[in-house]
């Protein structure tokens, strides 16, 4: 399965990419043409969003590569019934290497509806757990903890699964969730799709959690069993407002089979952020956003691996960085005006000493119509977590979104 | 004064929901030598002002349309509203479609309908500009309690386009808001504002609102159609266009919950 992102700085995703060759190509396009005509005749309404980012890469000490990465999604949503809402959408990831297959994705297709007291949602969609922008420890479905994101997108986390969920509203600001997400059938084709068999009953994923208020803090907690790794996880989220908005979650999980104190101190992960926006003069704001990942019992020393040889080139695997105890995500946002927004976004490893820091711009030029550019450096020695030796480690974007 | 206390709870009691800020402001104004003078104080005609702009409860269809040199952007939008402290937007124009915001007295929930995440704000948040035009989260949901930020001075009578208005100095007496200093001229007859000038803290002029259309309906004079101008910009402006509103209609309290944001 291919997990990746189109931009500058990811290579994840979620979802499942079917490769399209020639006749699934034509297959893509005819389904596009369909939504479109489809709408035209129904309560729907369709919406394309194109990201297409031109981008100079540093890929050696003196060798850099100039290509296009991008996304292009189209949305067909169901409006006009009060009671069911659905969406289809489409999405096509342009990658830099033009020998591999344009992976198309399905990011969202569920159908949600409403009852006099619940709602049921079953398709491809997301659900949020727990709180925080680029670290939340609450998120269990998703897992919204490693380094590996999309600082170039908007939304910097928006995994989605194959899930049934039961929502039960109890007053204005409280509510319960039931979570249900079967093992993902299309994670069962093999690559050279020559073995399919359909995955077991016990990868069921399946949890719940419940959300309140208490006083002027939205307290949520829940509990998820992974089926695949056979772990119950539970966790706690805190949200408030002290000077500053700020949020904590917590989470830790325990084997189902011969559980054992230790487990649960070993992955305890903890998030935490402050977020505090502040308006200079009358058109121009600025925010602050500062969020850290904890693993109290992760990692506190720096991991060296050694240089591998490959083809007279020394290389310099990355650490298992994922077991680091602390990473911290600071984010500054500069509106200058009505239109155009600085941003500067970074991923920093204390532990190792590196970071990867993303300066960016969005023109808000036409409706609809963004410029964007971005400029990406990694700091840090070449068997660090980020590092400028990696490729990669520079680089530099300038292109275009257009929402239609 | 334990006299005036007493005599206060005592009206407040008669007159259910009413606020006691509003209650001392009757007040004042009935003993004012101000009032008694000139037939009314500035802060009634705020008041007078802002019961035309604060519905019990609304359903609104409108737009924003955001002009600037490169042209002109439309945000279309549904609210409803209850009174001062509840509001829920839903955007439906395209780039925005879906996204939510629900106001509840001091904080902002915002719904992103992509990431199907909730985020909630609070504090100096309220007074961010919406979707970059000149108006604030707190504009659009309700925030109009003019009278705790500012300290209003009646400078006199102005005609604006024929209409005899009240000239109204606001000064701010808190630091959280857009502008230091505004002057609004308020219609003696309507009570709605035909003119507001927005000042910077040295004193320049920034900002031009004008009503360019009023409605009338349950009693109540409507300004539908406001014209916001930069003055420190060419061809830079925001429209607010109602285009539809009904007050005083049934809205159940869940309307605004985090299941109908979430919806």
């Amino acid at each position: 399965m291919v997990k990746r992102k189109a931009g500058l700085t990811g290579s994840s995703i979620s979802t499942c990419p079917v490769k399209f060759h020639g006749g699934r190509s034509f297959l893509f396009i005819l389904t596009l043409s369909t939504m479109v005509l489809f709408s035209a005749y129904t309560e729907t309404s369709t919406s394309v969003d194109i990201m297409l980012l031109p981008s100079l890469i540093r890929v050696g000490e003196k060798d850099y590569s100039l290509s296009v990465t991008g996304t292009g999604e189209a949305s067909l949503k169901a409006e006009n019934n009060r009671n069911v809402r659905a969406e289809l959408a489409l999405k096509a990831i342009i990658l830099p290497n033009q020998d591999q297959p344009l992976p198309i994705t399905l990011p969202r297709a569920f159908i949600k509806v409403r009852f006099p007291h619940f709602r049921a949602t079953l398709g491809k969609t997301r659900v949020s757990w727990g709180d925080g922008s680029c670290f939340n420890a609450g998120d269990l479905l998703f897992g919204s903890t490693s380094i590996d994101t999309e600082l170039t997108e908007q939304v910097i986390r928006d995994e989605t699964a194959w899930l049934a969920s039961l929502y039960v509203p109890m007053g204005r600001f409280s509510f319960a969730e039931a979570v249900f997400i079967p093992p993902d059938p299309l994670a069962a084709i093999t690559d050279d799709k020559t073995a399919y068999s359909l995955p077991p009953i016990e990868h069921t994923q399946a949890g719940g959690r419940a959300v309140t208020k208490l006083f002027t803090i939205k307290t949520e907690g829940g509990y998820l069993y992974r089926g695949e790794e056979k772990t119950h996880n539970i966790y706690a989220a805190l949200q408030g407002h002290l000077l500053a908005d700020w949020n904590i979650s917590a989470s830790t999980s325990i084997p189902s089979q011969s559980p054992e104190g230790e487990d649960l101190k070993d992955s305890l992960l903890i998030s935490a952020g402050l977020f505090h926006l502040q308006r200079l003069g009358i058109d121009s704001q600025i925010s602050f956003r500062l969020e850290a990942l904890l693993r109290p019992w992760g990692t506190w020393e720096e991991i060296k691996n050694e240089v591998v040889i490959m083809d007279s080139t020394a290389v310099y695997p990355p650490p298992e960085g994922a077991n680091y105890a602390l990473f911290l995500y600071p984010e500054i946002t500069l509106g200058l005006s009505r239109s155009i927004n600085l941003s500067l976004r970074s991923l920093v490893s204390p532990v190792d000493l590196s970071a990867m820091f993303l300066l960016g711009n969005s023109w808000n030029m036409y409706q609809g119509f963004d410029i964007l550019t971005f400029i990406l450096l990694q700091a840090g020695e070449e068997n660090d977590i980020f590092s400028l030796e990696r490729p990669g480690g520079l680089a530099f974007s300038l292109g275009f979104r257009f929402k239609y | 004064m334990s006299y005036f206390k007493a005599l206060a709870y005592k009206i407040k009691q008669i007159l259910g929901g009413i606020k006691m800020k509003k209650l001392f402001i009757s007040i004042f104004i009935f003993f004012s030598p101000a009032a008694v003078l000139m037939g009314i104080t500035p802060e009634e005609i705020l008041e007078r002002m802002l019961e035309n702009q604060v519905h019990d409860t609304a359903r609104i269809e409108g737009k924003m349309i955001i002009q600037d040199r490169f042209g002109k952007k439309t945000v279309t939008f549904v609210s409803w509203s209850r009174g001062e402290d509840n509001a829920l937007i839903e955007f439906t124009s395209k780039y925005e479609a879906g996204q939510k915001i629900l106001r509840n007295e001091d904080e902002l929930y915002l719904y992103f309908p992509d990431a199907e995440e909730v985020i909630r704000l609070q504090g100096a948040a309220l007074r961010q500009s919406v979707l970059g035009s000149d108006f604030s989260y707190e504009d659009m949901t309700g925030e109009k309690d003019l009278l705790d930020s500012y300290k209003v001075t009646l400078l006199g009578s102005e005609e604006v386009d024929g209409h005899d208005c009240y000239k109204l100095q606001l000064e701010a007496v808190s630091r959280n808001v857009p502008y230091p200093r505004e002057i609004l001229w308020v219609d003696k007859e309507l009570f709605i504002y035909r003119k507001v000038h927005k000042f910077s803290l040295s004193g320049r002029l920034l900002k031009e609102m004008r009503i360019t259309r009023f409605t009338r309906q349950n009693g109540k004079v409507i300004p539908v159609e406001l014209l916001m101008e930069d003055k420190m910009k060419k061809n830079s402006s925001t429209e607010f266009i109602i285009q539809k509103i009904e007050i005083g209609i049934p809205i159940p309290e869940e309307k605004f919950s985090l299941r109908e944001l979430t919806w």
